[in-house]
């Protein structure tokens, strides 16, 4: 008589530590202070993070992302330079001319400074429960969208352009089943591997429901 | 007389020192002091970036911050004696 339903084999020790060690097999990286890609930080924190919490990635956009602000400042600051040198100011009066200067110097330095926070504390961040997108649009607002892995549906990539391929950064598309549908992390290095993560992190969080396995 | 040329006739009555060079003062003056307005947003929101992420650089990005605000403050004493 054949078997209408059979029992699953139970899984033995070894196979569960096979799940386990199923994780990203990210090693930490020597984070210096302008990393872009971040594996395992081990000073960094986030205001919301759990006390178990643990970032498995930090990323921030590419670094080479920075270069038009820098080449605007770079110019802001040479265009001083420009006017004393090639236009006649000599109907101004010369403490006018030297606030004026001091004056373009200290908007130049708050453009320069307020691009490069806007960079540096714009992060994404994969934990090994979620994932969260910390934006700083400009000084005044501050965005925070997060989505828990088991609910991300699809992880996709997007590159190209002659830039993003030289360098070898693009966008990384989270899309998710929470109120959040989509979070984009933008020209993000390596955009492979960090989907890759995402991907062995959702088939963990599959195996551990599959299990019962409760974190 | 149009209204533009009587305003500017009261103005002469009233403030014979008044100079062109005055009134860039004055706009200089008004507008460092929205500057220093902004540069103390600048610090609050330093603060919050670093409140959001903790352990990067902390002390380094608060430290420009305030080293950009006594710098606008500087500035506008400086404006408000020698101009």
């Amino acid at each position: 008589m054949p078997d209408i339903f059979i029992n699953p084999p139970k899984k033995s020790p070894t196979e569960k530590k096979k799940v386990k060690s199923a994780k990203p097999a990210l090693r930490p990286s020597s984070s210096h202070f302008f990393s872009a890609f971040i594996a395992h930080p081990a000073r960094i924190r986030f205001d919301t993070q759990d006390e178990q919490e643990k970032i498995i990635l930090l990323l921030r956009s590419h670094l080479i992302t920075n270069v038009p602000w820098i080449i605007i400042a770079v110019v802001m600051i040479g265009a001083s330079f420009l006017i004393l040198k090639f236009m006649d100011l000599s109907f101004i009066p010369g403490n006018f001319i030297l606030i004026s200067f001091l004056s373009w110097y200290l908007l130049t330095f708050a453009f320069a400074f307020s691009q490069f926070l806007r960079w540096f504390f714009g992060v994404f961040i994969i934990t090994d429960e979620r994932v969260i997108d910390i934006d700083f649009p400009n000084l005044l607002y501050r965005s925070i969208a997060q989505t828990k892995i088991d609910k991300i549906q699809n992880v996709s990539i997007k590159t190209g352009g002659y830039i993003r391929s030289l360098f070898d950064y693009g966008n990384v598309l989270v899309q998710s089943a929470e109120a959040v549908p989509q979070i984009i992390f933008e020209a993000v290095p390596n955009p492979e591997r960090v989907a890759e993560v995402l991907g062995q992190m959702m088939n963990e969080e599959e195996q551990e429901a599959i299990d019962g396995r409760v974190r | 007389m149009t209204p533009f040329d009587r305003f500017l006739q009261m103005m002469a009555t009233l403030a014979p020192e008044l100079t062109i060079w005055l009134l860039v003062k004055l706009l200089f003056l008004v507008g460092l002091g929205i500057y220093i307005f902004f540069a103390a947003i600048i610090i609050r929101q330093v603060g919050l970036m670093n409140r959001t992420l903790k352990g990067t650089l902390d002390v380094g990005v608060r430290l420009l911050a305030w080293m950009h605000f006594l710098a606008v403050i500087f500035i506008f004493i400086l404006a408000l004696v020698i101009l």
